[in-house]
């Protein structure tokens, strides 16, 4: 009974498991792969063996200017996440311990905001920015993503469930308000921390949409406006967006695996509710 | 540093509509063990905290030594509180954990390490300094919690249920250390409980809170042998009481409870006819010959504590309806623990022969409240 139900949930994870995974593998073998060979060989595995090349990359290097790119999205995607995590733990904090007029109506605005997609406020926000000539720069890609209503809502449910007492105790002992989060909260929010952090890094080095709106030109635009131009530009050569979206997706591996640890550690105890 | 005299005077506090603290008056004098005790939600706790400044009192005033402190936060009160939950700093060593007040208080670093030496020292933690409160023992961390609050040399010291994470036989022991410690130190002491052994037995005087209000405050044994009202006299106490409606009798000078007639003393003569009679364990006693003072009652249960052995019994007498005015006692409702010798025998459903001690019977109207206890 068991076993057969053990049997049952290995078979059905592995298959899941293949079926997000395909696509990864596909990407990695078919960026070594030359440009003729990608679409037709790439989803055999018999010939994924067959004269690999690293040409793929030396040709994405030649084409645009990766680095530039690259250094627009660690820049955006960066300052997205270290200023977003300050300002959405303080606004979490502030939500779940300070009793403020307005509170409970803050709190119900961050849940609709959450539940809102940025594509439906793109192009009013759009407007608002060329309203006032603000575009291409690193400002208004990073401005209107650092606060996040998930983010918020994220470390207000972490904050309540740290014991009241020991905010209190750390107040008799003398501590100011601010002393208080250096000291006493973040540290017991790291791990909360290192879980947003991924977070806020995954959500924003996609971004596509909004960076498309409002830069003009490579010198702002991140790493997916890049690989697209690559559907437009001629000759289309599958084996250079390939290798693009290798290079593309190593920073948020690396990413992830420095976190990991405490990723995990916060997914499993701090209890993510949402 | 002050003396330590705290003062409550006319102390009320409601959240919204909820009252949970009414006109309390209560002082505690310097060097005092002052133990708070009640049943849950008397507010007991909530009393502590505004003493604690973690909340201020809707109405009334707090002093300390004769100063007012409404308007000073808690980290200006010199008041140190240890917590239920004890709220270690869960990322800090022991040490760090000591350190914590004291560099808020910009105690220089020769002085704080001294400090930290002599409580570690005092509370048997110096093996421990380097651990965080993770690797500690139950009876550890609270030893920790309360070296935390007593490093920085408060002038009264607050403590919320401390024991009651504990396990039994901790708890005796903590206790009689909490008391060693409080005495050697001489701080002021406030102490929230809801148990009325651990309030008997840790403090100089005791304060019996019920529903908000401050039913009676004196020492422990005044509290337990002349009871203000019926409440009292059902919470403190280990082996049960039972009240009962009782007749005083003019014509033959004696109370009528039941078939037996007991003397009673002059303060409670009186005119008024119908009293109630509460009656604990010590307040019986096995009769060795029988006679016009003496009845049988049923012996319902029987607990056997090692040295002694308790016997519940049902006494024969009209049960006083009490409504809310008394607290859930230990033991079976209704019965009355006598203790005995661990020898003596004794069955369940044996009718024991017994004879009231008239000057520990206890006199209350039918409102609850004490008659002149002499």
């Amino acid at each position: 009974m068991t076993t057969s139900k053990t049997f049952g949930a290995v078979v059905m994870l592995g298959v899941m498991t293949l079926f997000y995974l395909i696509p990864v593998i596909v990407m990695c073998v078919g960026s070594l792969m030359p440009d003729s060979r990608v679409l037709t060989d790439s989803l055999t595995v018999s010939r994924w063996g067959e004269n690999l090349t690293l040409t793929n990359y030396r040709d994405v290097f030649e084409r645009v200017q990766f680095g530039r790119f690259f250094l627009n999205s660690v820049v955006v995607t960066g300052g997205i996440t270290i200023v977003g995590l300050f300002v959405n733990s303080l606004a979490g904090y502030a939500l779940a311990r300070f009793t403020f007029r307005g509170r409970r109506l803050f709190l119900f605005f961050v849940l609709v905001m959450v539940i809102v997609p940025f594509e439906a406020i793109a192009v009013p926000l759009f407007y608002l920015v060329s309203a006032v000539g603000w575009r291409d720069s690193y400002g208004v890609l990073i401005l209107p993503f650092v606060a996040n209503a998930f983010l918020i809502f994220f470390f207000y449910s972490f904050f309540l469930d740290i014991p009241r007492e020991l905010e209190e105790a750390a107040w008799m002992d003398g501590a100011s308000t601010s002393r208080i989060y250096w000291s006493v909260i973040l540290p017991l929010a790291k791990p909360v921390f290192a879980t947003g952090a991924i977070l806020s890094f995954l959500f924003n080095w996609g971004a596509y949409l909004w960076p498309l709106l409002v830069t003009t030109g490579p010198e702002f635009r991140p790493l997916p406006i890049a690989i697209a131009t690559f559907y437009t530009l001629p000759p289309l050569q599958w084996g250079d967006i390939l290798a693009f979206g290798v290079l593309m997706t190593l920073p948020v591996i690396v990413a992830f695996v420095l976190f990991q640890r405490w990723f995990v550690e916060s997914v499993t105890t701090s209890g993510l509710k949402g | 540093m002050g003396q330590g005299r705290v003062e409550l005077i006319a102390v009320s506090k409601a959240f919204g509509a909820r009252s949970v603290v009414k006109q309390v008056t209560l002082q505690a004098d310097p060097g005092e063990m002052l133990i708070l005790v009640g049943p849950s939600g008397c507010g007991k706790s909530t009393l502590l905290r505004m003493v604690a400044g973690l909340e201020q009192p809707t109405n009334g005033e707090i002093r300390f030594d004769g100063r007012s402190v409404l308007d000073l936060p808690p980290q200006d009160r010199n008041v140190a509180m240890v917590f239920q939950n004890y709220a270690l700093y869960p990322h800090m060593t022991v040490r760090e954990n000591f350190e914590f007040p004291l560099r808020m208080r910009r105690v220089d670093s020769r002085e704080r390490a001294e400090r930290v030496a002599s409580i570690a020292e005092m509370l048997a933690l110096t093996a421990v300094l380097e651990e965080k409160p993770r690797a500690l023992s139950g009876g550890q961390r609270q030893r920790v919690a309360m070296g935390r609050a007593l490093v920085r040399e408060p002038s009264v010291f607050l403590m919320d249920e401390p024991l009651s994470n504990l396990d039994a036989q901790l708890r005796v022991a903590l206790r009689a250390e909490i008391r060693q410690i409080q005495r050697r130190l001489g701080v002021t002491t406030l102490y929230v409980t809801h148990d009325q052994v651990e309030a008997m037995t840790l403090g100089d005087r005791v304060a019996v809170l019920r529903s908000g209000e401050l039913q009676q405050v004196g020492a422990p044994q005044d509290v337990y042998s002349k009871p203000a009202n019926a409440f009292v006299a059902s919470f403190i106490g280990s082996f049960g009481i039972a009240f009962y409606a009782a007749e005083w009798k003019p014509e033959i000078g004696a109370l009528q409870l039941g078939t037996v007639a007991a003397a009673v003393p002059d303060s409670v003569r009186s005119d008024r006819g119908s009293l109630v009679v509460g009656v604990r364990g010590d307040a019986l006693c096995i009769a060795t010959s029988t006679g016009p003072t003496t009845f049988l009652a049923p012996i319902e249960h029987i607990e056997l504590l090692g040295s002694e052995r308790v016997l519940y019994v049902r006494l024969p007498f009209p049960l006083w309806d009490a409504k809310e005015n008394v607290a859930m006692g230990s033991g079976v409702a209704g019965t009355v623990g006598i203790r005995t010798a661990s020898g003596t025998t004794a069955a369940i459903g044996q009718q024991l022969p017994l004879e009231v001690v008239p000057d520990r019977l206890l006199f209350f109207d039918h409102a609850g409240k004490a008659l002149t206890s002499g």
